[in-house]
Order: C-alpha cells, then structure tokens, then sequence
C-alpha cells in the first residue's frame, strides 16, 4: 500500500533538486559575468551586436535571467503546494 | 509660473499624500508589533512592492543612472549585480529566515544562540550599514531639494531629516510599508513615462539612438574599469553587491511583516518581477541619458550623476525653457524625493530597532518593568536621534558622493558582517555562538577599518593608504574566517544555548523545504 505522504516526499526532492540546478546556473551566469567584468576587460569591450559589446549583452541578459530563475522557482513551488494538499 | 515655484507645489502634493496615508495608518501603530513589524498583516503583494521600493532606493533611481551617463559599463554592473543578489535570497533564505525571527535580522541570528554579547555586536552591525545607507540617500536628498528649491544644500539635508523622522515617528513600519508601496508605484511609472517620451523622441531611428547612445563621451561606456579601477575592485564590489543584499537589515526584516513563511516567499519572488522591470527601464532610461544630455556632461559630473534623470525628464518635456519641461524636472525630482524618504523612513525604523531593542537595557522596554507604549516612544525618540546624527555627517562630508558608491559600501559592510554569521548558522550545525560572535566582529571592523583606508572615505591628507575602494574582497573572507576560527576554538563551557534541533524540527510548508 502507498504511503500517504509519498507524495510529498517526492514534490520536496524535486523542489530540492531543481532548486540546486536554478542556483549552480545563476552562480555560474552571474558570477562569471563579475569575473569576465574584473579580468577580461577587452573581451568584455569587444562589440559584438550592432554598437554593444560583449559586457552590455551580458550585462542586459541578467534581468532576464533572474526573471525567468525566479518564475521557474514560483512555478515549481506552487506545484509543491499541489501535490501537499 | 516659476521653476522653483512649480517644483515645490508637485513636490509638496506627492509628499503630502504619503503623509496622509502615513497619518491614517498610523492609528494602528500603537503596539511594538505594529511598530516594528507592521503586526505581520501586510499581503504578500503589496510587501512586494515595499521591498521593491526598499530596494529601488536613490541609488538606483538617481546613481545608477548617473554612472551609466558617466562611465558606462562599471555603472551597468552597479545596477544589475544587487538583482542577482535576489536569487540566493529567493533560492535559499526568504522561508529559513521568516521562520527564524520576528523583527530584525539580530533577533534571527540570536534565535539560535543565548548570547547578549552577539546581541550588540549584531546591533552595532545594523547602525553601521544603516548609517551608511541613510547617508548616501540624505546626499542625494539634498542634491535634488537643492535643485528643486534652490535652497542650499544644507537645509536641504536637514529638512529631508526631519521629514523622515515624521514619517516613523508617526506611522512606524506600517505606515512605512504603505508609503513604500505608493513610491515603488509612482517611481515605475515615471521610469515607464521616461521610456514613452524617449520612444517618441527617438521616432524610428532606433540605430541613430543606439549609436549615440553608445558613443564614447571621453570615457568609452563599453569599457569596464572606468571607474572601478583594477579587476581586484570590481570582483570586490561585485562580491559587495551580490551577497551584501542578503545581509542588509532593512531589506532582511521586511520578510518578518506578512504573516507566513509562504507569504514571505510569495514576496520575495514578486518582488525580483518588480525590479528586474525597473531595472530594464532604468538601462534604458540611462541610455536615453547618453543619447540627449551630452551637452550636460560638465553640470551632471558636478552632482556625482545624482542629478542624470531630473535632467532627462526636463530635456524629454521640452527643456529648461517650457512649461512642460519644468514639470518634468519637477514631476522625476519629486518622485526622486518620496523615493528617498520612504527608504530613509524604513532604514531609520531599523536603525531605532537596534537601539530599542538591542542596545538598551531590556527593562526599559519589557512589559512586567516598563510603562505600557515605553517600547514604541523610545523608538520615536532613537529615530530623532540617529537623524539627527547623520543629517550632521551628511552635511559635513557628503556633498559630492554617488548615491550608488555610497550605497555599495553598506552592502560591503552587511556582505563582510552578517553574511557569513547568517549563512553558517542557517547552514553548518558546528557553528556556535563565539563563533558567530568572532565572525560579526572580525568582518565589521575589518570593512569599517579599510573602508576608512580606502579612496571613497579617506580624511587624511594625500593619497589613500589603500586602493581597494570597495574591501570586501578582504573583509568577507575574514568574517567567515572569524566564524569559523571561532566556532572551533570556543569553550565548551554549555553556557551557549543552540536551538538548532528546535529549528529543525519546526514545521515547513513544502514550498519551504530545506534546499
């Protein structure tokens, strides 16, 4: 017989697991945006689209970013809230 | 119609209408609940929106927009790097942290440790980065009352001082969280009115504003270093501002004002949607800037960039000369102005909290020992005081100072001190209360003590004794150094009461499972 609270069991690990992805990628996107800003000055100032270089692409990519990290999250926690009721 | 004359009547209708509100609120204001924490009854939405406008304080609304005008890229990373910081705290800490504590970010952190000693030291942390942050806003208070009215930038200052201590003395946090959410409205509208204007301006000539816009103005905006200098500054700064935002008190303690850890979470990621958009109209806005005010550079530079957006609204409504161009500098200035004094009146609530709370005998405030309200009328009177104090150093040193630098070494302060005590004790079971204790102090002096070498702060004469401008890069490592060090060498004496097991034993929604 299934257990009751099998469910939720397994709504928290996913919620775990995918937490730990969402904040290894914004680790890695963010932290490697200030590091290429500190040390990788002219590869950072290289245009790359029309006028813009390689640091204001980056750069402008980050609201985005963080917007669509934070949607996934709100997301996958309102499922959470699901699957405990 | 004057300039000055229509400035101060759009001026004196925004403030007025907050003071309104602060009054009607404040009725509700009476118990130290209230006062500190709004009662624990602001919705989720509407606390999204105080952070936001916690957050989008006058460094974002005027600084950032002045450093992308003047150096370009280094002011893009002012701007962006503090949003990023959001994701830790969505991720990882909005429900650990909610559950933890009521009021402010020393009572989380005290939660688990029985330690009077920690208690201080934590408080003084708080009035640190406080201090700083109503610094920079009261600077940039007065640069813009000065622009509007005309009058010096002193009583400039200290006007905006008194009109903050109204603000808390009257309303507390409640009517603060209300204010909040009013400015973070009005401030997106202007940013969104901004874009309007600069659309219709541009026309169609999208590739002409984006190579104006990006054209180098002596300085090449594309750039990195124009103004931070060597990579080591810009690591540390960036270091400041994405983990700092995790340990600023004002921010921290409005996750204690709706009244679950669910609410708290539905804030926080509410409130990155928020400003994650006004941070993409503020890019925009401050390539608009580029674009338009280059004849401006000279005056713009003088004010340290604070003034780069009240400018743009007068250029956007038809220059200095037209009815509709003043409003503009009016309708930005004044806007401006309510942003600053809803964050004052917040950071000032946290920095009185302290105090009450923290520094002063307990007696004094305890229910069975002190007079019914005693609590909330010596917060009044802390709230006087502190104003009072930084009104003095703002009037003293601060003329000239970015909004954004001033800010950013308030983030260094909060990311040396109180992040790594935050982050070990909601995360390492090892760590104990002289650890903690250890930590706050060696990261707290360390960032006070180079900031005070360092370029932005230096009072000596001759060049600075230290280059690194921002230390955090230094202080951080020192504080979880501290921490740590600490945690290891402390007595077993038992005297340290750990409540971890208790914490760990709470209930927790699923959405607030343990990462």
């Amino acid at each position: 017989m299934r257990s009751t609270t099998e469910p939720v069991a397994r709504g928290h690990v996913a919620i775990g697991q995918v937490r730990l992805v969402l904040a290894v990628l914004s680790a890695l996107w963010i932290g490697g945006f200030i590091i290429a800003a500190a040390f990788a000055r002219e590869p950072m100032a290289t245009k790359v689209v029309g006028p813009f270089s390689y640091g204001w692409v980056w750069a402008m990519t980050i609201p985005v970013f963080v917007l669509v990290v934070t949607a996934v999250h709100g997301r996958i926690e309102a499922r959470g809230t699901e699957v405990s009721r | 119609m004057s300039g000055h004359t229509l400035s101060l009547i759009v001026f004196a209708a925004i403030v007025s209408a907050t003071l309104v509100v602060t009054l009607l609120v404040a009725r509700k204001a009476n118990t130290a609940d209230q006062f500190w924490a709004a009662g624990g009854e602001v919705g989720a939405t509407r606390n999204a929106l105080a952070i936001a406008g916690d957050f989008l304080s006058a460094s974002a609304f005027l600084g950032t927009t002045g450093l992308i005008f003047l150096v370009g890229f280094d002011g893009l990373v002012y701007l962006i790097v503090p949003l990023a910081a959001w994701i830790p705290l969505v991720l990882i800490y909005a429900q650990r942290l909610r559950r933890l504590g009521r009021y402010t970010l020393t009572d989380v952190l005290t939660s688990r440790f029985n330690a009077p000693a920690l208690r201080i030291a934590l408080a003084v942390t708080t009035l640190t980065i406080s201090g700083l942050y109503l610094l920079a806003q009261l600077v940039a208070a007065g640069s813009i009352f000065e622009l509007l009215s005309g009058m010096p930038f002193e009583l400039a200052v200290l006007l905006t001082a008194a009109l903050m201590v109204l603000y808390v003395a009257v309303g507390g946090m409640l009517a603060t969280t209300w204010v909040q959410a009013i400015k973070a409205v009005l401030l997106l509208s202007v940013l969104a009115l901004l874009t309007v204007l600069m659309f219709v301006r541009i026309g169609g000539d999208w590739s002409g504003f984006v190579d104006g816009a990006m054209a180098p103005t002596g300085l090449d905006p594309l750039q990195p270093g124009n103004l931070f200098g060597s990579g080591w500054n810009t690591l540390s700064a960036g270091l400041a501002l994405a983990l700092g935002v995790v340990g600023l008190p004002h921010i921290v303690m409005r996750l204690f004002t709706v009244k679950d850890a669910r609410a708290a979470q539905q804030s926080a990621t509410r409130t990155v949607a928020i400003i994650g958009c006004a941070t993409i109209l503020i890019i925009f806005v401050g390539m608009g800037a580029r674009y338009l005010l280059k004849d401006q550079t000279a005056a713009i530079a003088a004010t340290a960039g604070n003034l780069t957006m009240p400018l743009l609204g007068e250029k956007l409504g038809g220059g200095p000369d037209t009815f509709t161009g003043t409003f503009m500098l009016a309708l930005v200035s004044a806007v401006a102005f309510a942003t600053i004094l809803a964050v004052v009146a917040g950071l000032l609530i946290n920095a009185s909290s302290a105090i009450v709370r923290d520094l002063l005998p307990r007696r004094l405030t305890a229910p069975e020992t002190a007079s019914p309200g005693a609590e909330v009328r010596l917060g009044r009177m802390a709230a006087v005081g502190v104003a009072v104090l930084i009104a003095f150093v703002a009037i003293q040193f601060g003329a000239g100072l970015n909004a954004s630098v001033m800010v950013t070494l308030a983030f260094g302060v909060a990311a040396s001190a109180n992040f790594p005590v935050l982050t070990l004790s909601l995360f390492w079971r090892g760590f104990n209360a002289f650890g903690a204790l250890c930590g706050v102090c060696a990261g707290l002096i360390s960032s006070v003590v180079l900031l005070a070498l360092g370029p932005t702060l230096w009072l000596g004469s001759g060049e600075s004794p230290l280059s690194l401008s921002d230390p955090t890069i230094i202080a951080m490592p020192l504080g979880f150094l501290g921490c740590i060090a600490g945690s290891l060498l402390a007595p077993r004496s038992g005297q340290v009461r750990d409540s971890t097991a208790a914490h760990r034993s709470a209930p927790s929604t699923v959405g607030g499972v343990d990462a």
